[in-house]
């Protein structure tokens, strides 16, 4: 029996290709958002521990140090005192080639007799070397890598090289090929291998280096090694770097899933919208079934398994659109990932079968679950013709009430599960649902307002026809309002991105404004935007101090603390008082603190006290070089540069704990009587011993951060235009599926004397008002949702205070789009509706 | 046999209560033809929804061979018209996504029936369109789509089949063929049915008839007008 129906379901699906299509491709675009986003995420993240794996190699554990590093002494401790064989000194850096479009590689130095049981790739039977051992060991400079990458230098064996190392100029030599094979080719493809002394050298760690890595095969051992570890140094294992960066991209990376999400919820619409209408439209056909004797259950059936047939279709095709769609996202992700976090070069898109597991699961299910409803109404359809439409629409209508009161009911719910306090983001998003449901559930409600002040004026406008478009909203109210609401949700979401972003843009660059309050700004080349992670010599501080043209100066050094698994970073400040009004504090007295800051204590950034849970006059403890210390926390300040959190504190107090040389960054104030860019070019030719400075003006590192907060949130707005085409693909389903309905009514309309250009205009108007109803829904909750970003989603997840700022552009585009997507949406339709023949749809019955 | 006992069924109006039907009796033996008439509204389509168990009374009994479907359940009432009834309506109504034959195939599906091609192709000859088999029901003229839709609701073999104004739909000549087909298919092979129709051509069939009217059943002799 099933077979039959089944048969006449794929039958009804294939001859109404514009609905079926146009549904599969809403599921498609929402899956493919989704999927999109986790392979980019995917990718960058398997890109990183990729690296991350080709460089930890076999090792287990690792022994890792404090500011700079480890002495290389206690590597010959370990080794050659206490006896211990699988044990291997490292040291970690990053070079960029400046002629081969900013590429970056990841610098490994070793001690290539120590490698054999950890780095395959490095046993000596593993590197083919061009002059013998000899010349890798003895050349300095020299590097090793693998064939691909010397490909795509275009270099062969015995070239040399250019690289800057921490801003510094280097000539590399390049001694051999790493033998690659399928397995490390993609790990190798971006590692520079050199001898540790080599290594040394370049890096500027002199007797140092970063870490040591070893292979500890029982408890005791791991024991015998933490023993015999002197004070600030640690033994942690291998996995825990990756661990690391997969902390700092949580926030990112759950944000823009939610986002992504928010495209399938408006897809999700979009198939509620298709199966309401395929079971309304076939409500004669599904009566007849029933009054043959085709159960309810089985009527129900059938709609769930048309669903799943488009939901699977719908979910295969996203797979095949999220390929191409990652490729991109891939971009912009690891762009920011870049500016942000860590250096990461994705060149492969990997997929998990948990991607697919994922986005299968919420194509097919989440189409399942949309179908649901319209089953129940189909397997209520009473047998033989059944109810009638204005029977229908009216029963719809005299639901409002309810329906709004539910409304409010499901955003009373909403704002509950939003303001229980915890620092789960996943709630913050889950609590927002219930807020969009109660504005879908309000939609008929604000359709009848909406229809009560425009049947009037479109009657005084536009005649009869104009009344009769204003009506037809209306009267199809069972239609329209699931079309509007789910344009309304993918237009509020635009807003509500907008105004968050808006807001913490201006929160930014207030921020920005107040704390760079210098003139010119000094720093060595990174790699990294938003951190320096180079630093220069600090004698350019004080060949800067002398110069007549500088009256005042700040001086930062920026350390990088690995600890309890976690990444924290100080800021070291030499603060001259002008400066002191940069600082703006959250807690703390700013009269007082100054002298706190002097005597020891630390600043907390605000996302630093938030994400540790720490809060003014409490300890923090941090590895020192001399063992675990406490530092009191005298105030919390407002920063955005770090969703990590920065903790900040008298640079001449931090050099009494941490032997970290170098300074990371200048700011100068330049004396009244010169010109910035004079002093500016005078600086620039301060470096010295090929080392490169970075001098930018306050204007242009202004414009340069602001750039890379815009660039943060491209993948954002690309998200924001791919949900607005879902929600415009469903605007245009219902006009698509309105028309087929309406024919015969149309044919009527056309038997009476109206010109095709009048029905076009009826359409016109009609999509129009669905437009402006649909901004007029938006405006509201793309506020609400604004308020959720800004003041509870962006805390939870970063810790950020901003100030909410409503944009008046924001919210004239949102109406503009809104009414624009109806519009166009609606052009199609109404040219079909207009060719209607009167006596083919008089014919139907 | 059908029997229906002290059947009423009410519908409102905003407030306003119509009585369609009142405390109604009906008895109909097996193999008889029974010809409702009645003005539009007198209560002629719920009653064969009644009968059907597509709608339930709301008091009184209607028992189909002794079973009294009003005590069913929604799916039990399913089962037993997908069963024990076939169902003839004035606008066709057959599937139009499912060509002729598998029209016909799907209460024989729905009852789990053996030999299908052979009682589709049977069947089909007898109401002469055994040619159309393949055929979409929008590629048929009215007649024929009324035709296949009587074979439709015989061909599971019910005890009772329902006609709701067969040839309501139909200009005179094509009505003529259906009654003509009625009395071929339905008349000579003893099946019980009920049909609802205001056509004086199809009066012939009847073994009795009867008229509606507030509610209440008359028995009308042959030959009286028609309201």
């Amino acid at each position: 029996m099933s077979n039959l129906l089944t048969r006449s379901s794929l039958r009804f699906l294939l001859r109404h290709p514009w609905q079926f299509g146009l549904s599969v491709l809403g599921i498609a675009l929402g899956v493919a958002i989704v999927v999109s986003i986790d392979i980019a995420n995917y990718s960058s993240a398997t890109a990183f521990n990729l690296s991350m794996n080709a460089v930890a190699g076999k090792s287990t554990h690792q022994i890792t140090g404090t500011a700079e590093g480890i002495p290389d002494s206690l590597y010959r401790f370990f080794k050659k005192e206490k006896g211990i064989r699988n044990i291997a000194p490292v040291i970690e850096s990053y070079v960029s080639i400046p002629d081969s479009n900013k590429r970056v590689f990841k610098l490994l130095g070793v001690d290539i007799f120590a490698e054999r049981p950890f780095r395959d790739y490095l046993s000596q039977t593993g590197i083919s070397l061009n002059g013998g051992l000899k010349d890798f060991l003895t050349l300095p400079n020299s590097v090793i890598l693998s064939k691909e990458s010397l490909d795509k230098l275009k270099k062969v064996i015995g070239d040399t090289l250019t690289v800057l190392i921490n801003g510094k100029q280097k000539v590399l030599y390049i001694t051999g090929i790493i033998n690659e094979d399928e397995q490390n080719r993609s790990a190798l493809e971006n590692l520079f291998i050199t001898d540790i002394a080599s290594a040394q050298e370049l890096t500027g760690k002199n007797d140092k280096i970063d870490y040591i890595d070893l292979i500890i095969n029982n408890v005791q051992e791991e024991q015998q090694i933490k023993s015999l570890l002197p004070d600030g140094y640690q033994l942690q294992k291998s996995g825990s770097r990756s661990e690391t960066a997969e902390q700092m991209l949580e926030a990112f990376n759950i944000n823009l899933t939610s986002l992504s999400l928010l495209a399938l919820i408006v897809g999700l619409f979009l198939i509620y919208n298709t199966m309401t209408y395929s079971v309304v439209q076939r409500r004669v056909l599904i009566g007849t079934l029933r009054s043959i004797g085709v159960t309810s259950k089985e009527i129900s059936g059938m709609i769930l398994r048309e669903a799943l047939i488009m939901g699977i279709i719908g979910t295969v095709t996203g797979f095949i659109a999220a390929y191409f769609i990652s490729k991109i996202l891939i971009i912009f992700i690891s762009q920011t990932i870049n500016d942000l976090y860590y250096v990461v070069s994705v060149r492969e898109i990997y997929i998990s079968p948990m991607i697919i597991l994922k986005g299968a699961g919420l194509g097919i299910i989440a189409t399942l679950l949309s179908a649901i409803y319209p089953a129940r109404e189909a397997s209520r359809v009473h047998p033989r013709s059944a109810m009638i439409r204005s029977e229908q629409e009216s029963s719809l209508l005299r639901n409002v009430p309810r329906m709004s009161i539910t409304g409010v009911i499901f955003m009373i719910a909403g704002a509950v599960i939003l303001l229980i306090p915890s620092h789960n983001i996943w709630l913050s998003y889950f609590g927002i649902l219930p807020v969009i449901i109660g504005f879908a559930l309000m939609a008929p409600l604000i359709i009848i307002m909406v229809e009560k002040i425009f049947s009037p004026l479109y009657k005084k406008l536009f005649g009869i026809t104009g009344k009769m478009a204003s009506r037809s909203v209306l009267q199809n109210i069972s239609r329209t309002y699931i079309a509007i609401a789910a344009l309304a949700l993918a237009v509020a979401a635009t807003v509500g991105v907008g105004i968050m972003i808006g807001s913490f843009r201006s929160t930014v660059i207030n921020w920005l404004e107040a704390r760079l309050n210098a003139d010119i700004f000094i720093s060595a080349p990174s790699l990294i935007s938003r951190r320096n992670d180079a630093v220069l010599p600090e004698e350019i501080l004080s060949k800067i101090k002398a110069l007549d043209e500088v009256s005042d100066y700040n001086f930062y050094r920026e350390l990088i603390l690995p600890q309890d698994g976690k990444e924290y970073h100080i800021i070291a400040s030499g603060i001259s008082k002008r400066s002191y009004s940069g600082f703006q504090f959250k807690e703390g007295d700013p009269n007082e603190v100054w002298e706190k800051f002097e005597n020891g204590e630390v600043f907390l950034s605000e996302p630093f006290a938030y994400k540790n849970d720490i809060g003014l006059g409490e300890n923090i403890k941090l590895k020192t070089d001399n063992g675990l210390q406490d530092f009191k926390v005298a105030a919390i300040y407002y920063d955005y540069a770090s969703d990590q959190g920065l903790i900040t504190m008298n640079y001449d107090q931090f050099r009494k704990y941490w032997n970290a040389e170098g300074i990371s960054g200048i700011s100068v104030f330049v004396k009244e009587g010169n010109t910035i860019d004079s002093v500016k070019d005078k600086i620039q030719t301060l470096g010295t011993d090929g080392q490169q400075l970075v001098v930018r003006t306050y204007k242009y590192l202004l414009d340069s951060s602001v750039e890379i907060f815009d660039r943060t949130f491209l993948v954002a707005k690309v998200l924001q235009i791919l949900s607005v085409i879902v929600a415009f693909i469903g605007i245009l389903s219902s006009l698509m599926s309105l028309q087929l309905e309406r024919r015969r009514e149309l044919g009527i309309l056309r038997a009476n004397g109206l010109l095709p250009s009048q029905l076009f205009k009826i359409v016109m108007l009609q999509t129009f008002l669905m437009g402006f109803t649909a901004g007029v829904i938006a405006l509201p909750l793309g506020n609400v949702l604004a308020a959720i970003l800004v003041y509870i989603i962006n805390k939870r997840s970063f810790g950020w205070t901003m100030q909410f700022e409503v944009m008046p552009s924001i919210l004239i585009e949102a109406l503009v789009l809104s009414i624009a997507a109806a519009l166009l949406a609606g052009i199609y339709p109404g040219y079909k509706m207009s060719k209607t023949s009167p006596s083919n749809a008089l014919k139907e019955e | 046999m059908l029997e229906l006992k002290n059947v009423n069924k009410d519908f409102y109006e905003g407030s306003a209560k119509h009585s369609v039907l009142n405390n109604f009796e009906l008895s109909v033996p097996e193999g008889e033809i029974i010809i409702l008439l009645g003005k539009s509204g007198s209560g002629k389509s719920t009653l064969l929804n009644i009968i059907s168990g597509i709608d339930v009374p709301d008091s009184g009994s209607v028992k189909i061979d002794g079973t009294d479907i009003t005590k069913l359940s929604e799916k039990d009432r399913t089962l037993t018209r997908r069963n024990k009834i076939g169902f003839i309506f004035q606008f066709f109504n057959l599937i139009p996504t499912l060509t002729v034959k598998e029209n016909l195939q799907l209460p024989l599906e729905l009852n789990n029936d053996d030999d299908q091609e052979m009682r589709i192709n049977s069947i089909l000859t007898e109401v002469g369109l055994l040619n159309r088999a393949n055929s979409y029901p929008d590629k048929l003229s009215g007649g024929e789509q009324q035709r296949i839709a009587i074979a439709r609701a015989l061909i599971h073999n019910p005890d009772i089949i329902l006609a709701d104004e067969p040839t309501g739909n139909l200009d005179y000549e094509t009505g003529l063929q259906i009654v003509d087909l009625l009395d071929r298919v339905v008349k000579k092979k003893g099946k019980t049915m009920i049909m609802v129709t205001h056509s004086k051509d199809v009066i012939g069939l009847a073994d009795r008839i009867y008229s509606l009217k507030e509610g209440k059943v008359i028995e009308t002799k042959v030959g009286l007008d028609i309201e």
